[in-house]
């Protein structure tokens, strides 16, 4: 019997829950223990997406060639810097990005090796940081997770095929 | 524990994991913490560290790296007489079955998985420095 494959045609539940355990264990370590909650998903074509700065790391597993990213709004990732580094940033810099790059290297590689584990294969690759508001990723087929981690701050993670 | 004038070098292409690190070691009491950025920049510091006579005594370094990766550094430094014994601790964002193994085969002293608390990180350098030295001089 060969290896499973991942049905991402519709995102199924392994892919799902295997991002939201990824985000929520990568979050709570490195943002004072606080868990954060997922709140909603969404899935469609030509989604459009809101944020101050996103790491993009290519998602690939046999038959699927996506990508995968983590979207900040401004106030949370420089919450999340200085509770990671212990270190203020006033706005976003080349430490923040890389904070952003490497998180996005964590939560990928989380959740990657939860599917290895249950025999779906991907591949890692070297994530990028991109500062691009308002991007349309319009032919694509999309699932947008949103996570609240307190009262104002959130976090989407947005997979793309 | 390792003595706390110990010499060590971190390696990771991401600053921000460096610096986790790093702080995680000064938290400890350690001061002497040399960084790299890769692991063919770290291969080079550890033999120049060697010659001059000032050794690291123990490497922490990330698996995903360009130029070398850390299992490609582990498995270079373990060929090396002079380092064969290195104390070798794999940081790394991958927990695979597989990826287990093959660090084991590799000789690796032992490895952490991201993301990791401090105290997590205290416990594995403990678990690094039992293998090598045993309980007794702990």
């Amino acid at each position: 019997m060969g290896a499973p494959k991942l049905d991402v045609s519709f995102f199924d539940k392994v892919v799902l829950d295997s991002f939201v355990e990824a985000t929520q264990k990568t979050i709570a370590t490195y943002f004072g223990g606080q868990n954060p909650v997922k709140q909603n998903h969404t899935m469609g074509q030509g989604l459009k997406v809101d944020y101050a700065i996103a790491g993009v790391v290519k998602f690939q597993a046999p038959d699927v060639n996506g990508t995968l990213l983590v979207a900040f709004e401004d106030r949370f990732i420089l919450k999340v810097f200085e509770s990671m580094l212990g270190e203020k940033a006033d706005s976003i810099n080349k430490d923040v990005e890389d904070c952003v790059g490497e998180l996005t290297n964590i939560l990928y590689g989380f959740a990657k090796s939860h599917l290895g584990n249950l025999g779906y294969q991907c591949s890692m690759a070297r994530p990028f940081v991109t500062r691009e508001p308002n991007k349309e990723l319009s032919n694509l087929k999309a699932l947008e997770m949103t996570f609240k981690i307190t009262k104002d701050k959130e976090l989407s993670l947005i997979l793309c095929i | 524990m390792f003595d706390p004038n110990s010499k060590f070098l971190v390696v990771d292409d991401f600053k921000t994991m460096r610096s986790i690190v790093k702080k995680a070691l000064q938290n400890m009491g350690y001061n002497q913490i040399e960084e790299a950025e890769d692991g063919a920049q770290a291969y080079k510091a550890i033999t120049n560290a060697a010659n001059m006579g000032m050794p690291f005594m123990c490497i922490v370094s990330d698996w995903n790296m360009p130029n070398m990766t850390g299992l490609e550094l582990l498995v270079k430094v373990r060929a090396d007489e002079k380092f064969k014994n290195l104390p070798f601790m794999l940081v790394t964002a991958e927990n695979e079955q597989k990826q287990v193994i093959e660090a084991a085969k590799a000789g690796v002293s032992n490895y952490i998985v991201k993301p990791f608390t401090p105290a997590d990180f205290q416990s594995k350098l403990q678990l690094v420095f039992n293998k090598h030295f045993g309980k007794k001089a702990a």
